[in-house]
């Protein structure tokens, strides 16, 4: 059997650009899935009435389907409803790049939201008291005081989850859209090079995933001169697809 | 051997009929005082009864079903809508100290200065300095609290909370987390405050402490004031049989007192 890796040089620049597009959904993803997956653990945490109830209810649900449906849901229920609000009776579709970096963000906040929520919990009452001791408004108290405690101290599963939605990214291929493993499939068929390029793939998302793990290691041993980690974080024990 | 008391007879505390429960249980059972300024007040009594209840219903971290607490003339009522005045008037001091563990001692010293009372940051800088000069640790500036003895910590903690400038200041048990070998250092500044005339309440089992600055030892079982005077009185003549028991107890692991 002669393989011809020289194939994988020749396609190098495409596959640079589809690896680009998977760290860019990736990126994208995990920032503003902080960001709203913080909010939403705030909102919980205050026990903001209503909102309270609808935070719980979205997280438990996205937590509770597989994301390759909610890829679905987004592409092809999301222009019908958006058509039907506007009025205008004809769907507004997305298209398949905003509609990936739509549902990413919006799948992985409810994982960020758990996440950032145990982190409220570890996190001593006295902080609070000491906060509030001093006359710090609410907002103050969790942007100075709590929130930076939280991600210190939940760093480690933040960066797990990351690798997780990294890999994730390779989704997208359902919506035709050329992320690193959906470039390397596409030459790979059309060079009838499976097992060169599978096997780079593979290599790749290995050495990446494996720095990540590294990280998330790392900073589960870094000393804290803050406060406990949270020490465990159970994802729902749900198979991903 | 009372330090001069700056005392005035302006009434700087007013708290008057303050009733919780936790269920069925009554933690404080209406409740009066009247703080004047410069004066220091220690509260002592069993554990339970009461006496961390009623000076964090003080500055609004309890809350409380009937009764009013006012400093100065800020007034809150049940529903507590002056809050942040009177968080601003009353400083804190904590058992388990509750500094920020993220930030440096002088960011901990400015935090509140720069988000709450809206200093310049070289002012509060300045401030904080000059504060933990006063409590005797500005070399340890740049330190995050985790470095630091819980001593350390704890005068920090006192530092931090003089940096908002507050009236009043609110202790509670503030040397019962220490280890024994740093206890004085913190009831050393302590002592320093008091004679700069500083209001005080003093939630404390340091009966030395009580005996050399406090005015007024109050004692408080089972959510009532049961005894209020003046060191001299309330160590040599308890009217109370609950507070000769309860002293007894103390001097149990103490050295007597003297008078």
């Amino acid at each position: 059997m002669h393989f011809d890796f020289m194939a994988i040089a020749r396609a190098m620049p495409f596959l640079m650009n589809g690896l680009a597009f998977t760290v860019q959904l990736t990126v994208v993803a995990c920032l503003g899935g902080l960001v709203l997956g913080t909010g939403m653990a705030i909102i919980r945490q205050l026990d903001v009435p209503v909102a309270a109830r609808i935070v719980n209810g979205y997280v438990t649900l996205m937590r509770c389907i597989p994301l390759i449906l909610v890829l679905f849901w987004f592409f092809f229920l999301v222009p019908l409803v958006l058509g039907y609000l506007s009025g205008s009776g004809r769907p507004i579709p997305l298209g398949p790049k905003n509609t990936a970096f739509v549902t990413f963000t919006m799948f992985e906040a409810a994982y960020y939201a758990e996440i950032v929520r145990s982190g409220f919990k570890a996190i001593p009452k006295g902080q609070y008291e000491g906060a509030k001791a001093l006359g710090l408004s609410t907002a103050t108290m969790y942007a100075s005081v709590i929130i930076p405690q939280v991600l210190s101290a939940t760093a480690p599963i933040i960066v797990t989850q990351t690798i997780i939605l990294f890999q994730d990214t390779a989704l997208v291929y359902v919506l035709s859209l050329d992320d690193f493993l959906g470039v390397a499939a596409k030459i790979a068929q059309r060079d009838s090079k499976l097992v060169e390029f599978y096997s780079f793939v593979a290599v790749v998302y290995f050495i990446l995933c494996s720095a990540g793990s590294e990280l998330a290691e790392r900073l589960r041993k870094k000393a804290p001169n803050t406060v406990r980690r949270v020490k465990s974080f159970r994802v729902l024990g749900l198979p991903r697809p | 051997m009372n330090t001069e008391a700056a005392t005035t007879n302006e009434i700087i505390v007013t708290v008057s009929g303050l009733k919780k429960s936790y269920g069925d249980h009554r933690v404080l059972d209406g409740v009066s005082l009247n703080v004047k300024r410069g004066e220091r007040i220690v509260i002592c009594g069993p554990s339970g009864s009461g006496k961390s209840t009623f000076i964090r219903c003080i500055n609004g971290l309890e809350t409380f079903e009937a009764g009013t607490v006012a400093v100065q003339d800020l007034k809150t009522g049940s529903q507590l809508t002056k809050l942040p005045d009177i968080r601003r008037e009353v400083g804190m001091v904590f058992q388990s100290f509750n500094l920020f563990p993220h930030m440096t001692v002088l960011q901990n010293c400015m935090l509140a200065q720069v988000k709450v009372r809206g200093e310049q940051k070289s002012v509060a800088r300045d401030r904080a300095m000059h504060f933990l000069e006063k409590v005797r640790i500005a070399e340890q500036a740049n330190k995050y609290p985790g470095q630091l003895s819980g001593g350390q910590q704890q005068r920090v903690a006192i530092a931090r909370a003089l940096c908002m400038r507050p009236s009043v200041m609110l202790f509670d048990e503030p040397t019962s987390a220490l280890d024994p070998e740093v206890v004085q250092e913190v009831l050393d500044t302590m002592v320093a405050l008091a004679k700069d005339g500083m209001t005080m309440l003093c939630v404390t089992h340091e009966m030395g402490f009580a005996q050399k600055v406090a005015d007024r030892v109050i004692f408080i079982d089972r959510g009532n004031i049961v005894e209020e005077a003046p060191p001299s009185e309330f160590f040599n003549s308890p009217r109370h049989e609950r507070v000769r028991a309860f002293l007894s107890r103390v001097h149990g692991h103490d050295e007597p007192v003297a008078a």
